[in-house]
């Protein structure tokens, strides 16, 4: 059977030119830095927009904190503590009905992805970077 | 594996955070459960006994009551419209006017002093925490005046309590 594959192949593959491997790699090489350069891209944009994301979120939470006025309900701790220990349940939750938790959410999922972006944009090669520059 | 391997181990580490992830977050929805009721509860009522409180007509086609989602039921800041020896009508900074009962249990302070209820007056800015009603008024435990429109507060007015 082995004698039978090689006579097959003396008979019917050519040998492969001798500048395959080389371009084959090149080829390899081009389109993994075409990746990362798309990644690279990718990542810039996600940069782009979760600052303005955070932007958004950060007025956002600045509208809600001022419609529910939470933060008078928070001065009453300095200003009413007595007051404010004596009916601590109601008080707590108060504050949980008042706080601006959709504006924090985005706030903090923006600065997450922010976060992220830097992070994943460290691990790229750094020729990558400044080759796209 | 013995005992005190397993619980020496990664797996093991791994496992208890993610417990704790799980207890967290379970805690958290709870938490978001019982808020959300609350306000829902209350802004239900409210809106149900918008037009027997405040009055207007609720069959015409301008009745904005204002509420844009579920109002704060335990509180609310903003100007004083107008005041009773009971009640007064605040307009919070949600663009909502809100019922404030006045108890004899109600607390009213100014700066560093309690004081009268009839020192309060239309125009002042307060913040108010109460315990809601059943017909979406609150009943006032404490009210802050933060700051007035007469800047004249008589000696007489001035006391320990308003009880």
């Amino acid at each position: 059977m082995k004698q039978t594959l090689s006579q097959f192949l003396k008979l019917h593959l050519d040998e492969p030119p001798a500048r395959l491997y080389p371009e084959a790699i090149f080829l390899l090489r081009e389109n993994s830095h075409l990746q990362r350069q798309r990644r690279l891209w990718a990542l810039w944009g996600l940069i782009i927009a979760s600052s303005a994301g955070m932007v958004g979120a950060t007025l956002y939470t600045v509208q809600e904190v001022a419609r529910s006025g939470f933060l008078h309900y928070v001065a009453l701790l300095g200003s009413d503590t007595s007051t404010v220990i004596a009916h601590a349940k109601d008080f707590a939750l108060l504050l949980a009905e008042s706080a601006p938790v959709v504006g924090l959410a985005l706030f903090f999922g923006a600065v997450f992805l922010l976060l992220e972006a830097f992070w994943f944009l460290k691990q790229l090669p750094r020729e990558v970077a400044l080759y796209s520059i | 594996m013995n005992s005190q391997k397993f619980v020496e181990s990664k797996s093991f580490r791994r496992a208890l955070w993610i417990f704790a992830v799980l207890a967290a977050v379970c805690i958290i929805f709870e938490a978001g459960v019982i808020v959300g009721y609350h306000k829902a509860g209350f802004s239900y009522e409210w809106g149900d006994n918008y037009y027997q409180i405040f009055g207007g007509n609720p069959f015409s086609l301008d009745s904005d009551i204002g509420l844009d989602g579920p109002t704060v039921p335990r509180g609310v800041t903003g100007k004083v419209l107008s005041v009773t020896p009971t009640s007064m009508i605040v307009s919070g900074q949600d663009g909502t006017e809100k019922l404030v009962m006045i108890t004899d249990d109600t607390l009213i302070r100014y700066q560093r002093d309690d004081v009268l209820q009839n020192t309060l007056m239309p125009g002042d800015r307060v913040v108010v925490i109460g315990q809601p009603t059943a017909n979406g008024k609150i009943d006032a435990q404490l009210i802050r005046i933060i700051e007035r429109t007469t800047h004249s507060i008589s000696a007489a007015t001035t006391t320990t309590s308003v009880r």
